[in-house]
C-alpha cells in the first residue's frame, strides 16, 4: 500500500507536480489589512457561484427540453415532482442573480483599487469579457423557463438590441433566429446557454486565472499623490529620495510600485491555507445566503408563455432593469443612445481604461475622476433600478391558482372547446362552461372526466379517454373558477351593498361613484377579484378605492372572500354608459 | 493539493522545515471545514436528484378497462387496443395499451402481444387456429403453449378480472412456469 508521500513522489518525478504546487498554493499573497483580504474573497465566491452553476445546471439540463410545446412542462416538473428539484432550480435561479451581483462588486474593486493598471491590464479585459459572458448567461437563461415572465422580457431584451442603428434588425434576428421570439429563438438560446457560453467562460476563466497566478494578485492600493501624469507634484513630493521638482516618469513609477509590491510581497503570507481559508468562509456565507434566498423565495413556475397574451407586463430581469427604465426617458429616435450608444461607450471605456490611465495611483483618493465617475454610474444604475421595479405595472394582474392555471391549459390542449364555450365563445354542443349554471356535481363532472363510457348517459358522448385524477380535479378547479369559484353565503349580498354598494351598482341597487359591477362575472376571476379588493393600489395606482382587508380595512380574508365570489357571479352586462 | 497533516512538517520553499505552527493548522482545518460543509450542502441535493429513477417505481400497476366480456367471441382471440393516459415525467399523453384476449366456455386468457422469444409482435392465424410469430416462425396454440420453434416459454399474461360484465387487465407481462 503506498502512503500519500510516495504516491505525491511518483507523480513529481514524473511531472513536477511539487513545482505546480508551490506555484498555486504557496505563493505569497501581498500583506494586507483584514477588510482588503475580505474583499479579496470576492473572485473566489465568483469562481464558487460558477462551478455551482454548471452543476446545477447539469442537473437541470437532464430534465429538461428546449421546445415551447414542453419547456414549461418539464420546468414544472422540475419543481414539482423531481426531488430537490425545486431547490436545484432555486439555486440555479438565484445563483443566477448572485452572480451578476458578486461580478459586479469584484469589477468595482477592482476598479477603485486601480487594479486594473500595469501590469494587470490584460487580465482587467479578460474580466470584462467574462462579465459579458455572465450577462448573457443571464440573458438566455431567463428565457428557458417559458413562462410569461421569462417570454416578454426576452421580447423586450431582443428589443432592446433593436434600437442600434442601422443593423438592429439583424441583431435582433439573431438573437432570436427568426423575426418572433418563438421555438426557434428557445433552442438557440439553450444552445448558447449550455454550450457556446460555458466553451467561452471555461476559456476566459482559464485566462484570467493563470494571468492572476503569473503575475501575482494586485497589493492593496496606497496613497502615491506624487506619482503625476508626467512627473511629480512638486507640492505633494514626500518621497525624500525624489528631489523637489524632479520628474518621475511612467517607467520610474512602475519600477517603483513593481519594487513596493515585491516588499510586500515577501512580507505577505501564503495563499494556501491563510488566504484559501477565508476564501473558503467566504464561500460558505455566501452559500449559506444563498440556500436561505432559495427557501424563503422559491423559483417561480408562472404560467406557461403565451404569446397572444394582451395583460402580461413586459420586464426584464433585474440586472437589465437600469437599461429598460433608461429607456423611458430617450423616447422617440433617442432610443439608441440609451438602448446602445450608453452601454456601448461604458464598454469602450472599461476596456480600454488601462490604456488612458497609465500613472501608477492606485488609490481611489487619488484618482477623483475615476472614482467619481464609478461611484456616479453605480449611483445610476442602482437609482434606474430602483425606480424600474417600483414604476406601476401597467396591466394590473393576478396570476391564476395553479390548479386553475393547470386546468385552463388543460381545457385547451384536449380541445375541450370542441364542444364547449366559455363566455360565448367556442362550440355549442354542450354547455358553455361560464355562462350556464352547472348541472352536475363534482362527483358527476370528474367521472365524465375520467370515466366517460361508465358515468355519462348514452348519447351523451365525450370525447374524452379518461383523464388521469390530478387532470380531472385541476380541470373541475378551472370550470368551478369560469363559474364563480365555488358558493358564496347568504351573508355576501349584504356584506356587499353594506361595504361596497355606496361606490357600485349590481342588480340595479347602489351608487355611481365606482364603476358598475354587475357584469363583472364575465370579466374578472374571483382571485382576481378578492385580489383586488385587498389591496386596489397595488394592482391600479391610480384608484380611490380604498384598502378592505384588514387592518387597514373593516373585512377579514373571509369576508372578502365570500364578497369576491358573490360579485364573480355577477353575470349580467352592464348597460352602456350615456 | 497540501492539506492539514503538512502543517506540522511543512517544507519551505527553500527546502528547511518549518515547525509546526498552530496557526497554519487553525487556518488549514477552516479551509477544510467550510468546503465540507459546502460540498455536502451541494452533494446531497444532487445525489438525491441523480438516484429519483431507481427509488421510483417502475411500472404502473393500474386496471385498465379493456371492454365488455360479452363482446368477445368464444375460441376466437382478440387483439383488444384501448387507449391510456400515462404520465412520464413531464409529458402526460395518450399511450396504447393492447392484448391478445382469448374467451373459452370456463375461462378467459389475456396474452401479451409480444413473442417470448425475442418480443416480436406476434398474430393469429385463423386457418391453423394458432398464433404465429413472423421472426422466427415461433407458433403458440390458442391457450399460449409452445406448439413449435424456437420461443422458451408459453405467452406471458396479464392479471385480469371481470367487474360488473367488464374485463380489466393490468398489462404488466406476467412470465408463465414451463
Amino acid at each position: 500500500m503506498w502512503s500519500r508521500f510516495q504516491l505525491s513522489k511518483w507523480f513529481d518525478e514524473r511531472l513536477s507536480t511539487r513545482a505546480i504546487r508551490v506555484a498555486l498554493f504557496d505563493r505569497h499573497i501581498p500583506k494586507s489589512s483584514p477588510l482588503v483580504e475580505w474583499i479579496y474573497t470576492l473572485g473566489s465566491v465568483l469562481m464558487f457561484f460558477f462551478i455551482l452553476q454548471a452543476v446545477t445546471g447539469m442537473m437541470l439540463a437532464m430534465n429538461y427540453v428546449a421546445s415551447p410545446d414542453h419547456a414549461f412542462d418539464a420546468v414544472r416538473y422540475i419543481s414539482l415532482h423531481a426531488p430537490m428539484g425545486q431547490f436545484i432550480r432555486g439555486l440555479h435561479s438565484w445563483g443566477a442573480s448572485a452572480m451578476v451581483v458578486v461580478i459586479g462588486a469584484h469589477m468595482l474593486t477592482t476598479f477603485l483599487s486601480g487594479s486594473y493598471k500595469y501590469p494587470r491590464e490584460s487580465t482587467w479585459i479578460t474580466g470584462v469579457v467574462l462579465f459579458l459572458v455572465v450577462m448573457l448567461f443571464g440573458f438566455t437563461g431567463y428565457l428557458l423557463p417559458w413562462n410569461q415572465k421569462s417570454y416578454w422580457a426576452t421580447v423586450v431584451g431582443t428589443n432592446i438590441a433593436g434600437a442600434t442603428p442601422f443593423i438592429g434588425e439583424y441583431i435582433v434576428r439573431f438573437f432570436r433566429g427568426g423575426t418572433e421570439v418563438g421555438p426557434q429563438t428557445l433552442s438557440r438560446f439553450y444552445a448558447m446557454h449550455v454550450l457556446m457560453l460555458p466553451a467561452a467562460l471555461l476559456v476566459f476563466v482559464a485566462v484570467h486565472l493563470f494571468m492572476v497566478v503569473r503575475q501575482g494578485i494586485s497589493a492593496p492600493p496606497k496613497r502615491h499623490p506624487e506619482y503625476g501624469r508626467h512627473g511629480i507634484n512638486t507640492e505633494l513630493g514626500i518621497d525624500p529620495g525624489v528631489g523637489v521638482g524632479a520628474q518621475i516618469g511612467i517607467d520610474d513609477q512602475r519600477s517603483r510600485a513593481a519594487d513596493e509590491y515585491h516588499r510586500e510581497k515577501e512580507e505577505g503570507e501564503s495563499f494556501y491555507p491563510f488566504y484559501l481559508a477565508k476564501d473558503a468562509v467566504a464561500v460558505l456565507l455566501a452559500f449559506s445566503v444563498l440556500v436561505l434566498l432559495v427557501w424563503k423565495f422559491p423559483a417561480e413556475i408562472g404560467e406557461i408563455a403565451d404569446p397572444a397574451s394582451t395583460s402580461y407586463n413586459p420586464r426584464p430581469d433585474w440586472y437589465f432593469l437600469f437599461l429598460f427604465q433608461a429607456l423611458k426617458y430617450f423616447p422617440g429616435t433617442l432610443e439608441s443612445v440609451a438602448a446602445v450608444m450608453l452601454p456601448g461607450l461604458a464598454l469602450v471605456i472599461l476596456v480600454t481604461v488601462p490604456f488612458f490611465d497609465r500613472r501608477m495611483r492606485q488609490h481611489p483618493l487619488d484618482r477623483p475622476i475615476a472614482t467619481g465617475l464609478a461611484i456616479s454610474v453605480l449611483v445610476g444604475v442602482i437609482a434606474l433600478t430602483v425606480v424600474g421595479a417600483r414604476s406601476p405595472l401597467l396591466n394590473p394582474y393576478v396570476p391564476e391558482l395553479p390548479t386553475v392555471a393547470e386546468g385552463h391549459r388543460l381545457f385547451h390542449t384536449l380541445n375541450c372547446a370542441y364542444c364547449h364555450a366559455v363566455n360565448g365563445r367556442g362550440s355549442h354542443i354542450g354547455p358553455d362552461l361560464m355562462l350556464d349554471p352547472l348541472k352536475h356535481d363534482k362527483t358527476w363532472i370528474i367521472a365524465h372526466l375520467e370515466r366517460p363510457g361508465d358515468v355519462v348517459a348514452p348519447g351523451h358522448r365525450t370525447a374524452m379517454t379518461g383523464l388521469l385524477p390530478d387532470e380531472s380535479a385541476d380541470l373541475f378547479d378551472y370550470i368551478n373558477d369560469l363559474q364563480g369559484g365555488g358558493p358564496y353565503s347568504d351573508k355576501a349580498s349584504r356584506l356587499f351593498y353594506r361595504n361596497c354598494g355606496k361606490c357600485h351598482i349590481v342588480a340595479g341597487h347602489g351608487g355611481t361613484r365606482g364603476p358598475d359591477l354587475s357584469g363583472i362575472g364575465l370579466v374578472r376571476s374571483v382571485s382576481f377579484i378578492h385580489r383586488y379588493m385587498e389591496d386596489p393600489k397595488a394592482l391600479y395606482t391610480q384608484t380611490k378605492m380604498p384598502a378592505f382587508l384588514q387592518p387597514e380595512g373593516k373585512l377579514t380574508h373571509a369576508e372578502i372572500e365570500d364578497i369576491a365570489r358573490f360579485l364573480a357571479h355577477q353575470r349580467t352586462p352592464a348597460p352602456p354608459k350615456n | 493539493m497540501p492539506d492539514g497533516n503538512r502543517a506540522q512538517f511543512a517544507v519551505s520553499e527553500t527546502g528547511e522545515v518549518i515547525e509546526s505552527e498552530p496557526r497554519r493548522r487553525f487556518m488549514s482545518r477552516l479551509f477544510w471545514g467550510a468546503m465540507g460543509i459546502v460540498s455536502a450542502g451541494i452533494a446531497a441535493p444532487i445525489v438525491s436528484y441523480l438516484i429519483a429513477p431507481l427509488l421510483r417505481p417502475t411500472e404502473s400497476k393500474d386496471w385498465v378497462r379493456m371492454g365488455k366480456v360479452e363482446d368477445l367471441p368464444l375460441n376466437i382471440p382478440q387483439r383488444l387496443e384501448v387507449a391510456r393516459r400515462v404520465v412520464e415525467g413531464w409529458v402526460t399523453e395518450d399511450s396504447a395499451v393492447t392484448a391478445w384476449v382469448v374467451r373459452v366456455p370456463d375461462n378467459i386468457y389475456v396474452f401479451d402481444p409480444h413473442c417470448t422469444h425475442l418480443g416480436c409482435a406476434y398474430r393469429w392465424v385463423e386457418q391453423e387456429k394458432e398464433f404465429f410469430c413472423p421472426c422466427h416462425a415461433g407458433v403458440f396454440s390458442l391457450t399460449g403453449k409452445v406448439v413449435s420453434g424456437p420461443p422458451p416459454r408459453p405467452l406471458d399474461r396479464y392479471a385480469y378480472e371481470v367487474r360488473e360484465g367488464a374485463l380489466y387487465v393490468v398489462p404488466i407481462p406476467i412470465k408463465q412456469v414451463v
